[in-house]
């Protein structure tokens, strides 16, 4: 989604910003946004802290709020998928390469 | 620096969540789903649905579908594992979010008295280890039994986009969708990382 969503507006996204947190993604407030997703979905307590204060400086109070809600979000999605068995899309399988991580074929 | 206040839509739908917890479900009764969210937070499991709502809740990746098996033939229906992975997926969302927004835990609510209401639909596997309406993707996962897939569709419209085809609005079909400044692509790295640390690939 990120490619497509990337794509719709013309944004020139490095997609292995999201394998490594070291690379910039292209996005405004990319590595806030990176920091905040890790602590909130690592339960980093102290660096939970210091990635709000960021995000916050960065991005202000509401889109730091909301970009936690939507980590929040994914923890739950990510749940329902693993839990059942639904790997990555056969015709997915190459977005791999584009992020710098392997994806898993879960099918077979 | 403080938290952040809780936001009034999340708050809202916290409170609908709660509510949905402590009331008996489709399989379970209220105090088994409350059981299953105290196990899912680490409370010692009794029984194979709270073992299932631990793993769900912290190794999800590490799922097999051996280990599924095993939850079947130790006496948990595929209905009930459906049930308890919808508790346990959105007391996530929920736990998470309140983590990141700098406030402790809520509570589990008290369960209220009661029987279960089985519902039977026409579900079947495609594509999943449990049946569905519909081929397995995000929003039919939890099909089976539909009050789950009613309030996960509730937690994810607030929380992220509605999961539907709009065009306008805060919906998954609005690629120029923007939520409290937060822009798409924005909201799609967000969600890609978690997905990488979860180590989930869909």
């Amino acid at each position: 989604m990120l490619r497509a969503s990337a794509k719709h507006h013309g944004e020139d996204v490095n997609l292995l910003g999201v394998g490594d947190e070291h690379l910039d993604v292209g996005l405004p407030g990319g590595r806030v946004l990176s920091a905040l997703t890790e602590a909130a979905v690592l339960r980093d307590s102290d660096e939970m802290e210091r990635a709000r204060t960021q995000a916050i400086d960065v991005l202000g109070v509401d889109t730091a709020a909301r970009a936690i809600q939507v980590a929040g979000n994914f923890e739950m999605m990510n749940r329902l998928l693993d839990a059942v068995g639904v790997g990555p899309p056969d015709g997915l399988l190459g977005v791999g390469d584009l992020i710098g991580v392997p994806l898993p074929d879960r099918h077979h | 620096m403080s938290a952040i206040d809780i936001p009034a839509e999340f708050a809202a739908v916290h409170d609908r969540e709660w509510d949905r917890l402590s009331r008996p479900g489709t399989w379970l009764t209220g105090a088994e789903r409350v059981a299953v969210a105290a196990a899912a937070r680490g409370a010692a499991p009794s029984c194979a649905a709270e073992r299932a709502a631990a793993v769900i809740s912290t190794a999800p990746a590490t799922i097999t579908r051996d280990w599924f098996d095993a939850l079947l033939a130790d006496g948990l229906s595929i209905e009930q594992y459906v049930e308890v992975l919808g508790i346990v997926s959105r007391l996530r969302a929920v736990d998470t979010t309140r983590f990141g927004l700098g406030h402790f835990p809520r509570p589990l609510p008290e369960p209220t008295a009661g029987d279960p209401t089985p519902i039977t639909t026409d579900a079947v596997i495609d594509g999943s280890w449990i049946p569905t309406i519909g081929a397995a993707f995000p929003p039919t996962i939890l099909s089976a039994v539909p009050p789950e897939n009613e309030a996960m569709f509730d937690v994810h419209s607030v929380l992220y986009l509605a999961p539907d085809g709009n065009q306008d609005g805060p919906s998954m079909g609005n690629m120029s969708a923007i939520r409290d400044g937060l822009n798409r692509s924005q909201m799609e790295f967000v969600a890609a990382r978690t997905s990488l640390l979860n180590d989930c690939f869909f």
